[in-house]
C-alpha cells in the first residue's frame, strides 16, 4: 500500500488544515463566549463538547478526501501544530489533542481496511473519533469524576456536534469535489 | 539570555503536560505553574502578552471551579481550577518564547525528522497571509452572486480544498525545481546544537517535579 507521503501531498495537507484553522478561528470565541455564559450554572463543559466539531474536521476530511492510511493522523495533527503557531491558549497539548483526535478517526476508517469510502464508514469514523477524544476528556478535563448524568449528556452533546461537522459536512464536501473531478479516487492524482 | 534548545524545551514541555494530566494533586499544579511563571516573567516578554496570560485563563478556570463544584468535588475543582493555569502558561512558556524556524532547524538537525515533513511545513506556513486573503476573496465572490457564505458551508470547504491543491503542486513543484530532493541529506548554513547545559536543565526541572509529585 502507498504509505510514503510526497512533498506535495504533505505540503496539500498542511494547507488543508491553515484554511480549516482559519475558517474555524471563529469557534475560539464561540467556545469562550458559550463556556461564560453556562459557568454560572456549572454547565460550562457543555461549551466544550458543543465545539469540538470544527476542531475534529481536518482529519476527516484529509482521510476522506486522500482515501489513504495515516491521512487522518497527519491531517489533524498538522491542524494542531498549526493552532499552536496561530497562538492558541493551550500551547504544545493542541498537538496532542490534534494526534488523538486524528487516531480517533483513522480507527473508524481502518476498521473497514481502507476499503470502504462511504456514509458507513464516515459514519463509524464519527462514532470512534467521539469515544476516543470523551477517553481522553476523562483524563484532561477530569470528566472522570463527574456525575453519570452529566457525563451521558456530554457524549450526546459531543456526538451530535462531531456528527454534524466531520460528518455531514464533510460527506457533502466530498461530493462537491467527486462531482467536479478533480481527484479521481482509486488512483487519486496527488497520491502520485 | 542563552536560550534553551527549541526541541529539547518541546519534549519538557511535553512530558511535563501529559504528566500533569494525569496528576490529581492541585499542590503539584502549583509548583509547576509556579516555575512556569518564574521563566515567562524571565523571559521579559512585552506587557500585552502579560496581560493576556493573566486575562486567559480565566474563562476557562470559573468554567472548571463552578462546574466541579455542582457536579463533582470540592477537591476535584481545586485540581482542574489549577491545572488550567498548568496548561495555558506551559502552552505560553513554549509558544511566546521560541521561534518556530529554530525549532524546524532543530527537529531537522538533533531529530533527524524527514525533511519533507521540515520543509514542506515551513512552506506552507509562509501561505498563512495568503489563506486569510483568499478566504475573504472565496466570501466576497460568493456575495457578488448573492449568496452568503456561512463558515460551516461544503462549498467554502470545496473552494478551500481546490486552493490548497493548486497551491501545493505550485509550490512542490517549485521547490523541486531550485533543487529540493525529497528525504536527500543536506548541508546546513545555521547549525543547530544541544548544549549539555540544556539537557541538565531539563532533567533538573523533572526531577524536580517528580519530588513535588512524591513529597508533597
Amino acid at each position: 500500500m502507498h504509505t510514503k507521503w510526497s512533498l506535495r501531498d504533505f505540503i496539500f495537507l498542511a494547507l488543508i488544515s491553515i484554511f480549516f484553522g482559519f475558517i474555524f478561528w471563529v469557534w475560539a470565541f464561540a467556545y469562550n463566549g458559550l463556556a461564560a455564559v453556562l459557568t454560572p450554572m456549572g454547565l460550562s463543559p457543555f461549551a466544550n463538547d458543543a465545539t469540538i466539531g470544527p476542531w475534529l474536521m481536518a482529519g476527516p476530511m484529509a482521510g476522506y478526501i486522500l482515501r489513504r492510511p495515516g491521512a487522518s493522523i497527519l491531517g489533524e495533527t498538522l491542524a494542531g501544530i498549526v493552532e499552536m503557531v496561530f497562538g492558541s491558549q493551550w500551547g504544545i497539548m493542541d498537538i496532542v489533542a490534534g494526534a488523538i483526535q486524528g487516531f480517533g478517526t483513522e480507527i473508524g476508517f481502518a476498521a473497514f481496511g481502507y476499503r470502504r469510502w462511504d456514509k458507513t464508514s464516515l459514519s463509524l469514523s464519527v462514532v470512534t473519533v467521539t469515544l476516543v477524544t470523551f477517553i481522553w476528556d476523562l483524563l484532561r478535563n477530569g470528566y472522570s469524576q463527574y456525575a453519570l448524568g452529566l457525563l451521558i449528556g456530554l457524549f450526546i452533546t459531543r456526538l451530535i456536534s462531531a456528527a454534524i461537522f466531520s460528518g455531514v459536512i464533510v460527506y457533502f464536501t466530498e461530493k462537491l469535489i467527486a462531482k467536479s473531478g478533480i481527484l479521481s479516487n482509486d488512483k487519486s492524482e496527488i497520491v502520485k | 539570555m542563552n536560550a534553551m534548545n527549541p526541541s529539547i524545551k518541546f519534549i519538557l514541555i511535553l512530558i511535563v503536560s501529559l504528566e500533569i494530566t494525569v496528576i490529581l494533586d492541585y499542590r503539584v499544579n502549583l509548583v509547576v505553574a509556579g516555575c512556569t511563571i518564574i521563566y515567562l516573567l524571565a523571559s521579559r516578554l512585552s506587557w500585552y502578552r502579560y496581560l493576556l496570560l493573566i486575562f486567559l485563563p480565566i474563562i476557562p478556570m470559573l468554567g472548571a471551579w463552578t462546574s466541579f463544584n455542582t457536579f463533582g468535588s470540592r477537591e476535584m475543582a481545586w485540581v482542574m481550577m489549577t491545572r488550567i493555569l498548568v496548561y495555558v502558561y506551559l502552552g505560553a512558556a513554549f509558544s511566546f518564547t521560541t521561534d518556530m524556524d529554530w525549532l524546524l532547524d532543530s527537529l531537522e538537525q538533533n531529530f533527524h525528522l524527514p525533511t519533507v515533513f521540515i520543509y514542506g511545513l515551513r512552506g506552507a506556513l509562509s501561505f498563512v497571509p495568503r489563506v486569510k486573503q483568499e478566504i475573504k476573496v472565496i466570501r466576497v465572490a460568493a456575495m457578488m452572486r448573492g449568496v452568503k457564505m456561512a463558515p460551516y458551508s461544503p462549498q467554502l470547504f470545496f473552494k478551500s480544498i481546490l486552493i490548497s491543491m493548486r497551491w501545493s503542486s505550485r509550490l512542490s513543484t517549485a521547490m523541486i525545481s531550485h533543487g529540493f530532493t525529497e528525504n536527500a541529506p543536506r548541508t546546513h548554513f545555521k547549525k543547530v546544537v544541544i548544549k549539555k547545559r540544556d539537557i541538565v536543565i531539563a532533567s533538573v526541572l523533572l526531577v524536580v517535579m517528580q519530588l513535588a509529585v512524591v513529597f508533597l
